[in-house]
Order: structure tokens, then C-alpha cells, then sequence
């Protein structure tokens, strides 16, 4: 016999193809068109940078710089801060959702347990296929990114561009994970479980956005995942691993309570 | 005369009594030890009627016959423990009839392969691998060898010499390096045992064999013992009759009557531990399936979805469970699959815990739906593929024979599948890796009347070979057809459990009979187990129970124009049985 780890692995990428095939073509074309627009405004960076600063810091606070329009900022403000995030976000949650409660509710997770599998690999074997696929479609936005700044002459180091784009993978799929931990350890509806985790990352953003503007706001910020999310930083270069360990705190305590508590509970 | 019994009695015959009878019940244990063999046999499928013994020798020819069954299985599971008890019941004669200590050290080297197997946790594995090989090539072959292997020792122990060992040696190294290549291979679990069988049978041999390991010594001491005591100073003190009791003397005495003691002792303890988790072992595995006291009550409410129900079943038998919906039939199911977790009470499959050994039962368990749920994006082939490789299959091409024999088209994705074309796929999946167990819900839902025929053929093959069914329906035909015993669920609450021979016997005495003159109502009331249902004056129907015998004496006495028997109505039963006590009576 194959390992049955292997074999769900196997079997759930191979389910996803279309999945992975539109969602990385939908990605393609957001950074496409994204960053080769930058091409019409490269020339009044500094211009529209100077317009930006102008106005309240509690704005830029909402994009996460100030600097907006110069290479990096272009980047970080248009697609690393928020929008990939958000998408990937709805990505990992949904594919959480997917990988498990629609298959629990569809009543095919009780195909698998009836084979000699153990609950707790089942469940890593669905961790494993989730991470896959969330690293197929990032590779996958590394490269769009890469070769779109390729085409305007973008001058952000190659490098920095692949820590941004893989930091910003494992950020985002960490709600992914939160919510894969959610629908193994509860019987909530899908709809709740992906509410709480995005609910989580989106309060995450907007806190960490107002923290600026109302300083109560600001400590409660520190509390949650978004605060600490600077791609900017990453994109010029510096990279904190304090964050990194925070980040693999959640997936670890994530995917240790799903264990624990997928194992125990009933399921249908 | 006096003095050679007094002598005899000195030196032998407590020794002698005591082996003996040590040997009576070593017979003893053996027996109860070779039940559990053929427990496995009958689990592995193999039919065996008649005395074992003879069903054993039997089956040599009966395989060479058939040299398509399931080689590695059926040979060894017979021709092992056939050659295992011949060859302790050598161990056990040899050593009455020699006191050899040679015997003593082949039955330690045994004790010593008999951890070996145990401690793999793949028991009977290897040693059944190397008999189903030697049986394979010529059943004839594994007669002779095992000739050899059993008179081997009985020779060395007659004649003590180390020479003859050396004749064994050559068998025992084959079968060790069987059991290493079973391990590698990591061959399955055959025989379901638990771990807690496993850990209690491994203890066992580890008792044996320090048994036997201090059995060695001591009569090896004895031995040395009995030669000083032979001493011819010795001789020639008790020929005169002296009776010098030097403390020498009296100690050397009083250390060879300790080691015969000591001796008795610790054979008694190896037999003990081997009947005590032999017996253990037999009703731990006797039935496949048993649920004691199993009990679940969901979060949030407080009434128990399933209320102490115990049932079990054994190899070779189909259990219909019968109840109206929402009786607790699927919930029993789900618990028994660990898809939900019981509150309270146990059940256990093939020996393993339903909670605690999830996946081992897993492993011995085939499982269909009530409401079947496919993949439905994918094909017959895609899916059958995708269930093979989390499950090992026993019989290469038993799937697609399935396949065959329902008709499946495995080409379509199973998503535009009709619903009976979809059960069968939801069969195919439960049965291809024939299963010990198989847990069906509902099975011939949706199937046409062919293949539920088909679907009929199939669970009498499984009952054939051993395996247990537990069917949870409410097609009273189904069950009628296929079952041997059936339990109603109510509430929760098994509420009855009978043999469907027992039901139908129950249900097939009623009559309706017609008199010339009145009808004898009094009389008939006066039958024990008689219960009149309806009558006129000339016309009653009258259901009985038992024995038939005292209504036609009565009968006898009156003129009786017309009697009709009314077929066996099971649903009539059912419902008789089902219906809550008062409106059973009423």
C-alpha cells in the first residue's frame, strides 16, 4: 500500500487543477495589469509622492507608506499590503472549507475515515494538499511579479520581490490556517468559520490602519497578525524573523489544536 | 520389595507422577491452545467440521485439490497449528517419558521463536509463510518435513545427543528467516488481535520461557544432584541401612526435593498462562463484532441516541438490524465506524476497540452508506483506483470482477450516475478488499431487482469466508433473505434479538381453521402459547407457538373441513415485536 498521506495529497491536487488554473489566471492578470500601469505614471513618481505626503499620515496608514509611487511603494502600497493578501486570504479560507467541511458535509470525509486512516493523518494529509495548492498560486504570483517588473524596468531587487511574495503567502495563509483549525476542531458552518478568520485579518487591517488616527486602537493592534505584516520593509530589504516565529506560532498552534480536536469530535 | 518401592518411590516417583500429570494437562492446554487456531482458520474462511484434528489432516488433501485458494492463509492456518500440536505433544511425552533436559532446551528455543513472533506484532505471520511454501510445493513434502521437525527432538530427547540437534537446525533457520522477511514485508495483521492481545500473549511467552529457562536450570542441577546422590558411598550407606543424616546429606536432600518442587512449579505456571490468555484470546475473538453497553448521547440533549445496546456477531454470520427511522440504527453504525465517539460502553471489531484502535479495525471493516456520497467530479475508475490505494486489496482483479458482476461503468463520472449505479459503486468500494467485517446501511437501496439478486450472492460468498455482515435495514425481504439473526431497535434500546429461524418458527403457526359444527374455543384457549386472533362461529384463526402436537389432539376430536397454514409474515413479527408493550397485548 502507497502512504495514504501521499495518496490524499495526490489525490487532492489533482481535484483542484481548475482551481489552481483559474485562480493563478485571475492573479496574473491583477498583477499584469497592476504593475505595467505603473509604466504611465513612472515618470511623476516623485510628483505624486510629494501630492501623497501632503495629506493626513492616517491615510497613508491605510496603504501601509507614504511613499506610494516610488518602485517599492508602487508594489507594496498596490498589490503586496492589501490586495494579495485579501486575496489570498479568501484563498486559503475557501480552500480550508473546501479541503474539509464540504467534503464533511458532502459526506465523502466518511469514505476516507472508513479506510485505515487515521484521523490525525487525514487531517495532515489535508494540511499538506491545503499548503500545496497555496504554493503553487504563490510561486505562481512570484513569477507574474517578477517577470512584470522584468517588463517596465521596475528596479526592486529580484530577491526582495520573492521574500515580499512568500511572506505575504505565509501571512495570508495563516487565516487559512486558523479557519482549517476552526472547521476541524468545531461543527461550525462554513460561513462562520470563514467570517471569524477573515473577520480576524480584515479587523486585523482596519485596527492596525486606525492605530494611527485613534490611539486606544493601537494596542489592541498589536495584538493581532495585521500589525505586523510590513511588506515594505521586506521590499527594501529587511526582513525581521521575530515575525516570521509569530507567524509559525499560529500555523503550529493552529494545525495542534485542529489535531487535537478533529480527533475527539464527532463528525457529519 | 519393600525397599526397591521405598527406593522407587524415593527417587522417581514423584518426579514420574508429577510429569505425568503435567503432561495430562499440558494435552489440556493444548487442546484449548489449537482451538484458537482453528478459531483463526474458520476466521481466515476456511471451513472446518468435524474434529479438528481430523479436519487438519483433511484439509491437506482438500487444498491439494484446489490449488487456487488463498495459499499463504489456508495452508498455514492449518498445517501450523497441526504440526505445532503434534510437536508439543511430543514435547510433552518426551519429556514424561525421559526427564531429559535436552527437551527442556528445545522447548526454551521454541519460547524464544515464539517471542520473536510475537514482538513484530505480526503473529503466525512468518512461521505460516514458511509452512504455506513447503505445503505449496507438495503437500506431501510438508508432511515430510514436518515429520522431521517433530521426531527430531523426541529423538535428541530419547537419546540425548547433540548430534541429532543438528538435524533440526536446518528447519529452524528457514523459518527465521521467514519471520524476518514477514516483518520486512510488513505484511498485515492476518489474525486480528489487539494490543492489549498482543502485549498479554507476548507476557505469556516471556513467562514461558523464563519458566522454562529456570526449569532448565533446576534440572540441570537435579541431574547433577541425583549423580552425587548415586555416589557409590551413597549406595553403600543405604544398603546397610545406615541412616547417616550429616548435614550434608540433609542439605543435598533437602535442595533436590526444593528443585523437584520448584520444577512442578513453574511447568504448572507456563501451562496456566498459556490456558488463562489462550481462553482470554478465544472469547476476545470468537465473534468479530461486539458491542457491550454501547451508549451515545449528543451534545446538547439529554435523551441517549443509542442506550446500552450489546450484540455481537460472529464469523460466518449475518445480523440484520431492524428499526423505523430515527431508532438509532445509523447512529450504531457511526459509533461502530468511530465516526462519532460513544459516551459510554465499548465495542470491538476483529478484537480492536472501536475508539482506541480506530484504524486497525479500519483495516478489517468494509463500510457502505445509507445515503451513498461519491466523488462526483470523478470517474468509476478514478474512484475505485483512489479507494484501492488507502486499502490494501487482497485478491488482485477482485475489483474488476466486481465491477463485472454489478455492471458498473466505470468509465462515466459518478456524479451523472443514477442512484442505483451509484450503490453499486458505494458495494464495490465496501467489499473489494474482503473485508472481516462489513457494516452495511441500507445496502440494495436503489438497486434493481438483478443485482440486488447479485448483491444477495455476494454476502453468501462473504458468509463463506468467514466474514461477519451487519446489515441495518427496514426491507423486511432483504433481511428474510440474507440474515441469520436479527435485533430490533427501538428508541435506542435493542428490544429484541432472534435467529430468523427462531422468528419465521414463531410466525409460521398460525392457522385458520374451519369446523362443521362450533368452534372448540375452550379447548384451543387451554393450549399453552396460543393466542386466538379472530373467530366466528364455524371459523377461527389461531396462532400458535412451540410444539404442535396437544392443537391436533384437540383437532382430532372435532370435525375440521378446511385448516390453512398462513405463510411466514416477518413484517407481521416485526411489528408484533416492535410495537410498544401495551399495544402488543392489546
Amino acid at each position: 500500500m502507497r502512504n495514504p498521506l501521499l495518496v490524499i495529497v495526490g489525490h487532492e491536487l489533482r481535484r483542484r487543477k481548475l482551481y489552481i488554473v483559474w485562480w493563478s489566471l485571475g492573479i496574473i492578470a491583477l498583477i499584469a495589469l497592476t504593475v505595467l500601469a505603473y509604466g504611465s505614471i513612472k515618470g511623476q513618481a516623485e510628483q505624486l509622492n510629494k501630492a501623497f505626503g501632503s495629506l493626513s499620515s492616517s491615510i497613508s496608514g491605510f496603504v501601509g507608506t507614504s511613499d506610494m509611487f516610488s518602485p517599492v511603494g508602487y508594489l507594496n502600497s498596490q498589490l503586496y499590503y492589501i490586495t494579495l493578501p485579501i486575496l489570498f486570504i479568501i484563498l486559503t479560507v475557501t480552500l480550508a472549507g473546501s479541503l474539509l467541511y464540504k467534503e464533511e458535509r458532502s459526506g465523502t470525509l466518511e469514505l476516507l475515515l472508513a479506510r485505515p486512516v487515521g484521523r490525525s493523518r487525514l487531517l495532515l494529509a489535508k494540511s499538506l494538499a491545503g499548503t500545496a495548492v497555496a504554493t503553487i498560486i504563490g510561486a505562481v504570483v512570484t513569477v507574474a511579479t517578477l517577470l512584470c517588473c522584468l517588463a517596465i524596468h521596475l528596479n526592486v531587487p529580484a530577491g526582495h520581490i520573492v521574500f515580499a511574495s512568500i511572506w505575504m503567502v505565509l501571512f495570508s495563509g495563516a487565516f487559512g490556517a486558523i479557519a482549517f483549525m476552526l472547521y476541524a476542531t468545531s461543527t461550525l458552518t462554513q460561513h462562520l468559520a470563514a467570517a471569524a478568520a477573515i473577520a480576524l485579518s480584515l479587523g486585523g487591517y482596519i485596527l492596525t490602519s486606525l492605530g494611527g488616527m485613534v490611539h486606544g486602537l493601537s494596542g489592541v493592534a498589536k495584538l493581532l497578525p495585521y500589525h505586523y505584516y510590513d511588506p515594505g520593509a521586506i521590499l527594501n530589504g529587511k526582513v525581521s524573523g521575530g515575525l516570521v516565529i509569530y507567524v509559525a506560532a499560529i500555523y503550529a498552534i493552529s494545525l495542534a489544536v485542529a489535531l487535537l480536536g478533529f480527533r475527539r469530535r464527532d463528525i457529519g | 520389595m519393600a525397599r526397591l518401592l521405598r527406593g522407587f518411590c524415593r527417587s522417581y516417583s514423584s518426579r514420574v507422577l508429577s510429569s505425568w500429570s503435567l503432561a495430562a494437562i499440558l494435552m489440556v492446554a493444548l487442546l484449548v491452545h489449537e482451538y484458537g487456531h482453528y478459531v483463526v482458520a474458520r476466521r481466515l474462511g476456511i471451513k472446518v467440521s468435524g474434529p479438528y484434528f481430523i479436519a487438519a489432516l483433511g484439509a491437506f488433501v482438500k487444498l491439494d485439490q484446489d490449488m487456487k485458494l488463498r495459499r499463504d492463509e489456508t495452508y498455514l492456518a492449518l498445517a501450523r497449528p497441526f504440526a505445532g500440536s503434534i510437536m508439543t505433544l511430543a514435547f510433552a511425552m518426551g519429556f514424561a517419558l525421559t526427564q531429559s533436559p535436552y527437551l527442556a532446551v528445545i522447548a526454551f528455543i521454541a519460547g524464544v521463536v515464539n517471542i520473536l513472533q510475537m514482538v513484530p506484532m505480526l503473529p503466525l505471520d512468518g512461521g505460516r509463510a514458511l509452512w504455506g511454501v513447503v505445503f505449496s510445493i507438495h503437500p506431501y513434502l510438508g508432511i515430510a518435513v514436518s515429520a522431521v521437525i517433530i521426531l527430531t527432538p523426541v529423538a535428541f530427547a530419547v537419546l540425548g545427543s547433540p548430534i541429532i540437534f543438528l538435524i533440526f537446525v536446518p528447519f529452524m533457520i528457514p523459518e527465521i528467516v521467514w519471520q524476518i522477511k514477514a516483518v520486512r514485508r510488513h505484511k498485515p495483521l492476518q489474525v486480528p488481535m489487539s494490543k492489549r492481545d498482543i502485549l498479554l500473549s507476548s507476557l505469556a511467552c516471556v513467562a514461558i520461557t523464563v519458566g522454562l529457562g529456570v526449569m532448565i536450570a533446576v534440572r540441570c542441577l537435579e541431574r547433577r544432584w541425583h549423580q552425587r546422590a548415586r555416589h557409590p558411598r551413597t549406595l553403600l550407606e543405604e544398603d546397610n541401612g545406615l541412616r547417616h543424616y550429616n548435614k550434608s546429606h540433609r542439605k543435598r536432600w533437602f535442595s533436590t526435593s526444593a528443585a523437584g518442587l520448584l520444577h512442578a512449579w513453574t511447568l504448572p505456571t507456563r501451562i496456566a498462562v498459556c490456558m488463562i490468555t489462550r481462553l482470554y484470546l478465544l472469547l476476545m475473538a470468537d465473534n468479530l463484532l461486539v458491542l457491550d453497553k454501547l451508549s451515545k448521547r449528543y451534545a446538547g440533549t439529554r435523551l441517549l441516541a443509542l442506550d446500552s445496546i450489546s450484540l455481537h456477531v460472529a464469523p460466518g454470520e449475518v445480523y440484520g438490524f431492524l428499526g423505523a427511522n430515527g431508532a438509532g440504527k445509523s447512529t450504531t453504525i457511526r459509533t461502530l465506524l468511530n465516526f462519532i465517539q460513544p459516551t459510554s460502553g465499548t465495542a470491538t471489531i476483529c478484537g480492536n476497540d472501536i475508539v482506541k484502535n480506530s484504524v486497525a479495525v479500519k483495516r478489517h471493516a468494509g463500510y457502505l452508506a445509507g445515503e451513498i456520497a461519491l466523488y462526483d467530479r470523478m470517474t468509476g475508475k478514478e474512484f475505485l483506483s483512489y479507494m484501492a490505494a488507502l486499502q490494501p486489496l487482497k485478491t488482485k482483479g477482485y475489483t474488476a470482477e466486481l465491477v463485472k458482476r454489478f455492471e458498473a461503468d466505470t468509465r462515466k463520472p459518478l456524479g451523472t450516475l443514477s442512484k442505483g449505479n451509484r450503490q453499486k459503486f458505494g458495494l464495490i468500494q465496501a467489499v473489494m478488499h474482503e473485508p472481516d467485517v462489513l457494516i452495511l446501511d441500507e445496502p440494495t437501496s436503489g438497486l434493481d431487482p438483478l443485482m440486488q439478486e447479485e448483491f444477495f450472492k455476494l454476502m453468501h460468498e462473504s458468509k463463506e469466508r468467514g466474514a461477519a455482515v451487519f446489515v441495518s435495514s427496514h426491507n423486511f425481504a432483504e433481511v428474510q433473505r440474507m440474515c441469520d439473526r436479527i435485533g430490533f431497535i427501538r428508541g435506542g434500546k435493542l428490544v429484541a434479538e432472534q435467529t430468523l429461524a427462531a422468528l419465521a418458527n414463531r410466525a409460521a403457526h398460525t392457522f385458520t381453521l374451519t369446523f362443521t359444527d362450533t368452534v372448540p374455543l375452550r379447548e384451543l384457549r387451554t393450549l399453552s402459547h396460543a393466542h386466538v386472533t379472530s373467530h366466528d362461529e364455524h371459523r377461527v384463526t389461531i396462532s400458535l407457538e412451540g410444539e404442535l402436537t396437544p392443537f391436533f389432539v384437540i383437532l382430532a376430536k372435532h370435525h375440521v373441513v378446511r385448516l390453512e397454514q398462513q405463510e411466514v409474515n416477518l413484517e407481521e413479527e416485526f411489528m408484533r415485536l416492535y410495537k410498544p408493550t401495551g399495544e402488543t397485548n392489546a
